[in-house]
C-alpha cells in the first residue's frame, strides 16, 4: 500500500476523536437533563433510578425512579431524537445547498407542520392511532406535503438552477402556509393557547409513545443521510463539477431533500417548530470532525441530539414550575451563536 | 495517433439556442488542442457536448472506450467521467477538505456512492499530487489556496479520475505569468504521457506556445483547424474577434505570436 502520509492519518485520527468528544457530550447531556427539572435529583439517585429497573433489587428511591424512568427519560429521548434529526437535516441541506447557513426549514416544513397541528385542533380531529396524537400526525404529514410542493414547484419550468428554485419556492410556500395558519387562528380561537405553545416547540408531557412515533421518521432520514456522504462531498465542487465527476446530481438532489424533509418532519412532528438547532448542530459537528459528511453527519445527529436535549432541561429548570417553550431557549441562544457566525463567515459561508 | 473523442457534424447549444453547427473534430491522444474564438463562441458548450454533460442538437459526439468509439450522451455518468475530465473555469470549494481530499473526489467515477477509495485510488490520487506538485499543499485546506493552486488542484482531481482525455476551460486565466508556465508546463507533460489534452484559451500567444494543434471558434462554425501556423494568421484574427494584429515569429522557435496594431496606433496618434 504506498499509505496515506502522516498528516493524513493525523486528520483522521482528529475526526475519530471528534466522533468521541461528540458522543461523550450526547451522553453527558442525557444523564445531565435526567438531573436537572422543576425538582433537581442528585446525580447518585438518578444513577441509582436508572439501574433500579435494570438490575432487580437495587434500592432507589421509589419517587426518584418515577421522574425519571416515567417523565424525564423518555422526554429527554424524545428531545434527542427530535434533536439528531434536525441536527443530519440541517448537515444534509447544508452539503446540497453548499452553504453552512442553511436551515432545515428551508423547503418549507415548518409551516406545513404548523398547519397539520393548527388544523387538526381546529378540526378536532380525533387521533386514529389512540397513542399518538392527530396533532403530531397532522403536523408530520403536513410537513411532507409542503416539502413536496415546494419540490414540485422548483422542478416546473426550465429553471437552470434548481437547488437556487428550491430555496425561493421553500420561501414562498412558507409564508403562504404561515398566512394560512394565522387565518385559520384568527377565526378559531378556542385553541390559542395549545397553538401558541405548539408554535413555539416543547417537550412536555412527552412520553414513551411519543418517543416510539418519532423514531421512524428520524432513523429513515438519518440512514439515508449517511448514505449521501460521499455524494454530499463531491457536490461541494458544484453541481456541474459533481456531474463531470460522474455523480448523477438529480437523484442526488431528490435523495437529500426525502432526507432532510423527512428529518424536519419527524422532529416539528414531536416538538413543534425548534428553530436553530438545525443550524448550531452541524456547525458545532464540522468544528469537532471537519467538513467530510461522511463524520459530519453522525456528529450533526450527536451534537443536534445534545444541544436539543440541554436546551430542554433549561427550558424546564430555568423558572421552574413555569415551563419555558424549548424554541424560545434554542432562539434566545442560537441566534445570537448564528449571527456570530454569520459575521466571521460572510453569507457566502466560506470562511473569510 | 488514437482519436479519445470524436465530434461528428456536430451541432451544439442549449434549447431555442444553437451555439456550434457543423463541428469535425479529433482529440487526439499525445496531442493538445487549443480552442480559441471570442467571448460566447462556444468553447465550453463543446467541451459540456464532448463530455457528454449536454446532449448534441445534432451530429454525434463520441467517446473512445474499451468497446470502440460510442456517444458520449449514451454512456453511463461513472463511464463517461472514467474516459473525459473537465476542468471548469468557475470552480470554488465550499468546504475547507483538504487538498487531498478534495482530489480524491476524482476517484469516485470508480467507487460510487457507498466506495470508500481502496489502496489502488489512493495510489492514483498520490500519483495525481506529485504530477501537479502538490505534495507540500496535500494537507491545507482547499479554501486557503492561491488562485494557481487551486487550479493545480483541479488538474491535480482531474488526473484523478485516470481519464484519457482532459478538456480545461481557460486553465490559464487569472494567473500570473509563472503560474501560467507552471499549468501549461503540466499540460504538455501529460500530453507526452499518453493523454488527449483539449483547453480552451484566450490568450492567442500561450495557445501558441503550449498547443499541437489550435481550433478557431467563430460564428457558429469551426473556422480554422490545425498547426499553429495555420490558423494564427492575420486574417483570421481580423476575421473572428475584429482586432488587429501583426503576426511574427516566436524568436526561439516555429511559432507565431501575435503583436497588437490597434487603430490608435495604426493612425500615429500615439507612439
Amino acid at each position: 500500500m504506498s499509505g496515506s502520509p502522516a498528516p493524513a492519518r493525523r486528520a483522521a485520527a482528529r475526526a475519530g476523536i471528534g466522533i468521541g468528544v461528540a458522543l461523550l457530550v450526547f451522553a453527558a447531556a442525557l444523564f445531565g437533563s435526567l438531573c436537572l427539572g422543576s425538582a433537581p435529583i442528585a446525580p447518585g439517585k438518578v444513577l441509582a433510578a436508572l439501574g433500579s429497573r435494570i438490575v432487580p433489587g437495587l434500592g432507589a428511591d421509589p419517587i426518584a425512579v418515577t421522574i425519571v424512568w416515567e417523565l424525564r427519560l423518555a422526554r429527554s429521548l424524545v428531545a434527542a431524537v427530535a434533536g439528531a434529526a434536525l441536527g443530519c437535516s440541517g448537515a444534509v441541506l447544508q452539503g446540497l445547498f453548499r452553504n453552512p447557513l442553511a436551515d432545515p426549514y428551508a423547503l418549507g416544513v415548518s409551516s406545513g407542520a404548523s398547519l397539520g397541528a393548527v388544523g387538526a385542533l381546529a378540526l378536532r380531529i380525533a387521533s386514529p392511532v389512540a397513542s399518538v396524537g392527530a396533532v403530531q400526525a397532522l403536523s408530520f404529514v403536513g410537513a411532507l406535503a409542503a416539502a413536496a410542493i415546494v419540490w414540485s414547484v422548483a422542478r416546473m419550468g426550465h429553471s437552470r438552477a434548481p437547488t437556487v428554485s428550491l430555496l425561493l419556492a421553500g420561501a414562498a410556500i412558507g409564508s403562504f402556509l404561515g398566512a394560512v395558519v394565522s387565518l385559520i387562528v384568527t377565526f378559531d380561537q378556542r385553541d390559542l393557547q395549545r397553538v401558541f405553545f405548539w408554535l413555539l416547540g416543547g417537550f412536555g408531557g412527552k412520553s414513551w409513545p411519543d418517543l416510539f412515533a418519532a423514531i421512524p421518521g428520524a432513523v429513515v432520514s438519518i440512514v439515508l443521510a449517511l448514505a449521501l456522504a460521499r455524494p454530499l462531498d463531491i457536490m461541494g465542487a458544484g453541481e456541474e463539477a459533481a456531474s463531470s465527476l460522474g455523480l448523477d446530481v438529480g437523484r442526488t438532489r431528490a435523495l437529500a431533500v426525502s432526507s432532510s424533509a423527512l428529518g424536519a418532519a419527524a422532529a416539528v412532528s414531536a416538538g413543534g417548530v425548534i428553530g436553530f438547532v438545525g443550524l448550531l448542530g452541524p456547525h458545532l459537528a464540522r468544528l469537532l470532525v471537519g467538513s467530510g459528511h461522511r463524520k459530519l453527519i453522525p456528529a450533526s445527529a450527536a451534537t443536534g441530539a445534545a444541544l436539543l436535549m440541554i436546551a430542554d432541561a433549561a427550558a424546564r429548570s430555568v423558572a421552574a414550575p413555569l415551563e419555558l417553550p424549548v424554541g424560545i431557549v434554542t432562539a434566545l441562544v442560537g441566534a445570537p451563536l448564528f449571527l456570530r457566525l454569520l459575521i466571521r463567515r460572510g453569507p457566502a459561508g466560506v470562511e473569510a | 495517433m488514437r482519436a479519445a473523442a470524436v465530434a461528428v457534424a456536430l451541432s451544439c447549444g442549449y434549447p431555442g439556442r444553437t451555439v456550434l453547427e457543423g463541428i469535425d473534430l479529433e482529440l487526439r491522444e499525445g496531442e493538445i488542442l487549443a480552442l480559441i474564438g471570442p467571448n460566447g463562441s462556444g468553447k465550453t458548450t463543446l467541451f459540456r457536448t464532448l463530455a457528454g454533460d449536454l446532449d448534441p442538437i445534432a451530429g454525434n459526439a463520441f467517446l473512445d472506450t474499451a468497446q470502440g468509439l460510442k456517444e458520449a450522451r449514451f454512456l453511463p455518468r461513472r463511464e463517461r467521467a472514467q474516459i473525459a475530465a473537465r476542468v471548469l473555469q468557475s470552480e470554488r470549494p465550499s468546504w475547507p477538505a483538504s487538498v487531498r481530499q478534495y482530489i480524491e473526489a476524482g476517484t469516485f467515477a470508480r467507487t460510487g456512492w457507498f466506495g470508500t477509495p481502496g489502496a489502488e485510488e489512493r495510489r492514483s490520487v498520490d500519483d495525481a499530487i506529485a504530477a501537479a506538485d502538490l505534495s507540500d499543499l496535500a494537507e491545507r485546506p482547499v479554501t486557503e489556496l492561491s488562485g494557481g493552486e487551486f487550479r493545480r488542484v483541479l488538474v491535480a482531481r482531474a488526473l484523478a479520475q485516470e481519464p484519457r482525455l482532459l478538456l480545461l476551460d481557460e486553465p490559464a486565466a487569472d494567473l500570473d505569468l509563472g503560474r501560467q508556465m507552471d499549468v501549461l508546463g503540466l499540460l504538455r507533460g501529460l500530453a507526452a504521457a499518453g493523454k488527449a489534452v483539449a483547453l480552451s484559451v484566450h490568450d492567442l500567444n500561450l495557445a501558441a506556445l503550449v498547443a499541437d494543434r489550435v481550433a478557431l471558434l467563430s460564428r457558429g462554425r469551426l473556422a480554422a483547424l490545425g498547426p499553429p501556423r495555420e490558423v494564427i494568421t492575420a486574417e483570421a484574427i481580423a476575421s473572428a474577434y475584429g482586432a488587429s494584429v501583426l503576426v511574427g515569429d516566436h524568436p526561439l522557435g516555429d511559432l507565431p505570436q501575435i503583436i497588437n496594431t490597434p487603430p490608435w496606433l495604426l493612425d500615429g496618434s500615439r507612439g
